[in-house]
């Protein structure tokens, strides 16, 4: 049980590892080798469709819009994403993808859908249906452990942030 | 030639879906057929209704992700992968924007 254990431990942390590592290859190699890792991920939050607020895109990343302000400059310098002011409301900036933005998205989710297509592949369908409910009730643990602590964090960001500034 | 091939393979689907008018199915099919020949910098006459994409054509996955995003701001619909998947011959492109446009 203990090499059980153990032996999970190692791929959980192999995987987390290698999936990042190789989105950072297949990235560098790719035609959107001037976005890094992170910039892809707000990309990927932003969406190819509705604008979003920054306070939206700034919740689903788990990052202050302060942290998430600097990230959206580069990325508009960079032409991936563009600003709107909203037209009832000035106050509110929405932000949403270029056709370059969007042109990342796709080929990023293709990464993904090629990589999970390549491991569900090779099993049988009772495999593939064993391993989705198994991998979901890791997530549904790994968020909840997430949740217990970002309150705290997310406090703690708020403070460093405005200590930076 | 090409023209007519292209107008009766139109016409002969048009019963299949019932997304599109005969005629807007025809405005869809030359506009695919005019982002394509921009994008693999081909004639348009190169184009049929039954070419397949990814079998006649050398478009790449990032010119087809380029073909996709054009088709979605021009029709204002959205296009997911997996109806991506299922497209072989650029007439299922027009089916897929007509279905896709109710």
């Amino acid at each position: 049980m203990a090499t059980n254990e153990q032996d999970f431990a190692e791929s959980l942390l192999h995987i987390f590892d290698n999936v990042l590592l190789t989105e950072g290859m297949a990235l560098s190699k790719g035609y959107f080798s001037d976005l890094s890792i992170a910039e892809l991920h707000t990309i990927n939050a932003i969406g190819p469709y509705e604008a979003r607020t920054m306070t939206e895109t700034a919740n689903m990343l788990g990052i202050t819009v302060g942290t998430l302000t600097v990230a959206i400059d580069r990325l508009v310098k960079k032409k991936y994403v563009e600003r709107q002011r909203d037209t009832k409301d000035r106050r509110i900036v929405r932000i949403s993808l270029t056709r370059q933005g969007k042109l990342a998205y796709r080929m990023h989710s293709k990464f993904h859908r090629v990589l999970v297509k390549r491991i569900m592949d090779p099993l049988s369908e009772e495999e593939q249906v064993l391993l989705t409910g198994m991998v979901s009730r890791i997530d549904s643990y790994v968020e909840e452990q997430y949740k217990k602590y970002s309150n705290g964090e997310q406090y703690k960001r708020i403070v460093r942030d405005d200590t930076e500034v | 030639m090409a023209t007519s091939r292209k107008k009766s393979q139109v016409d002969h689907n048009s019963s299949e879906t019932q997304g599109c008018a005969p005629a807007s199915k025809e405005e869809v099919f030359s506009t695919i057929v005019g982002m394509l020949s921009e994008l693999l910098n081909m004639p348009t006459e190169r184009f049929l209704a039954e070419t397949e994409i990814f079998e006649d054509l050398p478009l790449d996955s990032l010119q087809l992700y380029e073909l996709v995003v054009d088709l979605e701001s021009q029709y204002a619909i959205r296009i997911s992968d997996e109806a991506i998947e299922k497209v072989r011959t650029i007439q299922d492109v027009v089916d897929m924007i007509c279905e896709a446009e109710q």
